[in-house]
């Protein structure tokens, strides 16, 4: 009888990639190897991490999510506002992840329903998130009255028995988000949408509907990851997400998460992640711009795939080779 | 006792044909009722239909004796109306259980979504069980064969209460061992009071498990009979309607040298074969579907890799997995399906037809759209291509005119060696007579083809010698006028 078996294109590039960043960095960066800046790289890695798991169940469900960068923004935005103007801080972060939550619900919308392509839908989405949280912020940063909420620094900076609050919050909303895709119907759904999806149809379930909830997801973990930026950084920064929406496509990519294959891969979408704020941290120390690392992450997107095509003819030829010797 | 399903009058047009014209037909509770008819005959657009998937035009559907419009595939399943369809409708990465509880999973906690995977593969393995299926439920769809996925499409139609099940060319790609254990598992179903529809090609079966037959033709009812009340040759005959001499116009001519020699050629689908196609020669690929025939197109053409064997055209090596330098040598293939592989429907025809000739034409990479019109309608008028420009977008026109517009793009290229793959599937038989015109035209001109065909009439009226292929092998060769129908699929049920 058939049994299940590991096949090379199982395993994401991340992992290879990670480990020579990692050995690479730990080599030739002196205070990369340290407890400290690894505790730190975990810690820049949450929001990122968040990102990747929405934008990765997009992009398996045969989808994708440009806006989530600026729909973090406008979260983030949206929060501070409703702190300065002296609203209770829960009320106010809840306000922050429906921003988001909305965003990504209109763009299922749009995907679904007035059937843009993904691509076309979140590229507007990216800007009208990136056009209001600049109107509504007047393109300054906003600042509310950090003694009014000690709240916020005890997750921005705190740490409980210490680990840090920042980094436990992170965590326990990414395990939520893993379990939720691995327990229920969603993982199902969203690789059905990936492989075929007129399988799902003919399955007597709503097509329209799970491409919505699969966006709405998305947007709710950009809304997350705006609300504890807020906290993070003590202010909310109507630029701060630029270029976020790259780096969560590059880590889901290289974390073995394509479009139009069926599968994807959320423990490599986050290793994805954690690569890439790897890269940015072991570059910063060796002192290396902002832009070398925008060249670095375009690199590795390109080298991940590479590595992939590899696998899969690695994998074919074992193919070809099974053929021959049964005939 | 009442029918439990009842269609009256039911119409369906599609863009430039009309697919089903005013259909009655009805099935009992336990009755296997077949339907056949030819590629297009319309069987799978009136399940369709029945599954919810097509809306009918005009017409009623009785479930139960009540008018029950069936607006959505959900609705027919709440009706237990279950589809095995042709294509496999599974999810390859995904388990066996999971796929069987697609759409309707089983939960450990209902209000948390959260599934019960132990009980999903549990009940799996009961439902494999009881229809003799063995196959562990964990394992994902992609490590199994054809047969044991259309196993797993059976077991996941029937894994809910089902009423009526629709049969969709179950047999196609199933072994002979496979197919005698879909026909027990029929025999089950009928004992449970369920009504079956039954779709074939191999009229064999048709009355191997028929109850009663329905012939349709051209989107019309010929007959409804008991199958016991038709012979082999009158079913025939009413699928038909039309003399096979008159429809195949093939004139033998002298074969000339060899132009394709094909010298044990193996990969995943192909096992060691070797065949040769003549200058002025057309040679029947006969099979079954699945018997590796198209597989073989492709790893001859180098859309696929091959590992042992080799290919030579006109005494020259063809490069592996190079299609790009077999074009340059002179193979064109045809494919087998010309809205994905042939055509770009939103195209014009002249984009359509000049696109694999363009380098050809115009040499020094600037494009005269002069010369390319009046070349796309050159084409057009010899092959009597119906559209009143070479503007027409291809996806407006039906389906014989595209499949011409894919041939007039081949037959540009002034290729030595043809590769026809099931060159008039789906198209009517106006259109099918002019396509076997073109291909006898082109063995005069001195041309080699090679023809795939799943029409057995349509490989013995046009071949002038004919290979049988089955479990990638292939099994047989016959000379023109050696081979009949039976023999032919004597060696095609072989399995290699």
């Amino acid at each position: 009888m058939r049994k299940n078996r590991f096949h090379l294109t199982d395993l994401p590039s991340a992992v290879i990639i990670f480990i020579v960043v990692f050995v690479f960095f730990a080599v030739s960066a002196g205070g990369f190897f340290s407890a400290y800046n690894l505790a730190s790289i975990l810690t820049q890695s949450v929001i990122p991490c968040l990102l990747v798991l929405g934008v990765a169940i997009v992009i398996m469900s045969a989808g994708l999510d440009l806006s989530v960068g600026n729909v973090l923004t406008l979260s983030g935005v949206t929060c501070g506002l409703l702190l300065k103007a002296g609203m209770p801080v829960a009320l106010a972060m809840l306000v922050g992840v429906l921003t988001g939550t909305a965003c990504g619900f209109l763009n299922g919308f749009m995907v679904a329903k007035m059937k843009l392509p993904p691509f076309i839908a979140t590229l507007a989405m990216m800007n009208i998130a990136s056009g209001l949280a600049n109107t509504l912020s007047q393109k300054k940063p906003v600042y509310w009255e950090r003694e009014a909420f000690p709240i916020l620094d005890t997750i921005g900076t705190g740490a409980v028995l210490g680990i840090p609050v920042f980094a436990l919050i992170g965590v326990l909303v990414m395990a939520v988000v893993i379990f939720v895709f691995y327990r229920t119907r969603l993982r199902t759904n969203v690789y059905t949408l990936g492989g075929n999806e007129e399988v799902l149809h003919l399955s007597g379930v709503s097509v329209a509907k799970w491409k919505i909830v699969v966006f709405t997801l998305s947007g709710l973990m950009a809304g997350v990851g705006g609300v504890l930026m807020d906290a993070r950084v003590t202010c909310a920064d109507p630029t701060v997400g630029t270029g976020l929406e790259f780096a969560a496509v590059v880590g889901a990519v290289i974390g073995g998460n394509l479009q139009n294959v069926g599968k994807g891969n959320l423990f490599g979408a986050i290793l994805g992640a954690i690569t890439l704020a790897t890269i940015r941290n072991g570059l910063s120390i060796m002192h290396m711009n902002n832009y070398w690392q925008m060249v670095l992450t375009g690199a590795i997107l390109v080298i991940g795939m590479v590595i992939r095509e590899l696998f899969v003819r690695i994998e074919h030829k074992k193919k070809l080779k099974e053929a021959e010797a049964s005939a | 006792m009442e029918p439990i399903l009842k269609l009256e009058g039911i119409t369906k047009t599609f863009p430039g044909v009309k697919a089903l014209d005013s259909i009655d037909l009805d099935i009992y509770p336990g009755e296997v009722h077949v339907l056949a008819g030819e590629n297009g005959a319309g069987k799978s657009t009136l399940m369709k239909v029945l599954s919810g998937v097509y809306q009918p035009d005009a017409g009623t559907i009785y479930v139960d004796g009540k008018a029950t419009p069936i607006p959505t595939p959900q609705a027919a399943e709440q009706l237990g109306i279950r589809m095995i369809y042709q294509e496999l409708n599974l999810v390859q990465e995904l388990s066996v259980a999971r796929n069987i509880f697609l759409g309707h999973e089983l939960y450990k906690n209902r209000v948390l979504g959260l599934l019960d995977f132990k009980k999903m593969e549990e009940r799996a393995r009961e439902i494999l069980a009881t229809l003799n299926i063995p196959i562990d439920p964990s394992v994902k769809i992609k490590e199994l064969g054809v047969g044991q996925q259309q196993m797993i499409e059976i077991a996941k139609a029937l894994s809910m209460d089902a009423r009526i099940v629709v049969f969709d060319e179950p047999t196609s790609s199933l072994t002979d061992n496979e197919i005698e254990e879909l026909f027990s598992l029929i025999a089950s179903l009928k004992e449970k009071n369920i009504a079956m529809f039954y779709i074939s090609h191999r009229l064999g079966e048709l009355f191997e498990i028929g109850d009663r037959v329905t012939i349709l033709r051209d989107g019309q009812k010929i007959d409804t009979k008991p199958i016991s009340d038709i012979t082999m040759d009158e079913l025939i005959a009413k699928i038909a309607n039309r003399d096979l001499d008159n429809l195949y116009p093939h004139e033998p001519v002298a074969p000339g040298e060899v132009v394709l020699e094909v010298k044990g050629l193996t990969n995943e689908k192909c096992k060691d074969i070797s065949l040769t196609v003549r200058a002025g020669e057309i040679v029947g690929l006969s099979g079954l579907v699945g018997a590796g025939r198209t597989e073989l197109a492709r790893a001859v053409f180098g859309v696929d890799d091959y590992g042992a064997g080799e290919v030579l055209l006109c005494g020259k090596k063809v490069p592996k997995h190079n299609p790009r330098k077999a074009a340059d040598m002179g193979i064109s293939l045809l494919p087998e399906d010309r809205k994905t592989e042939g055509l770009a429907l939103k195209l014009s025809i002249r984009e359509n037809e000049t696109v694999a000739t363009l380098a050809q034409l115009f040499k020094n990479g600037w494009i005269r759209a002069g010369l390319e019109r009046e070349t796309a309608e050159k084409y057009v008028r010899d092959l009597e291509i119906a559209t009143n420009s070479v503007e027409k977008s291809a996806g407006q026109l039906s389906g014989g005119t595209q499949q011409k517009v894919v041939v007039a793009k081949w037959l540009m290229t002034k290729a030595k060696l043809f590769i026809f793959d099931e060159p008039t599937r789906g198209i009517d038989v106006g259109a099918k007579t002019s396509i076997y015109s073109i291909m006898d035209e082109l063995v005069k001109e001195n041309a080699a083809i090679l023809m795939i065909s799943s029409d057995l009439q349509e490989v013995l009226g046009m071949s002038d010698r004919i290979y049988v292929m089955a479990g990638g092998a292939v099994q047989k060769e016959f000379a023109a006028g050696e081979a009949t129908q039976a023999e032919v699929l004597k060696y095609a049920f072989q399995e290699g």
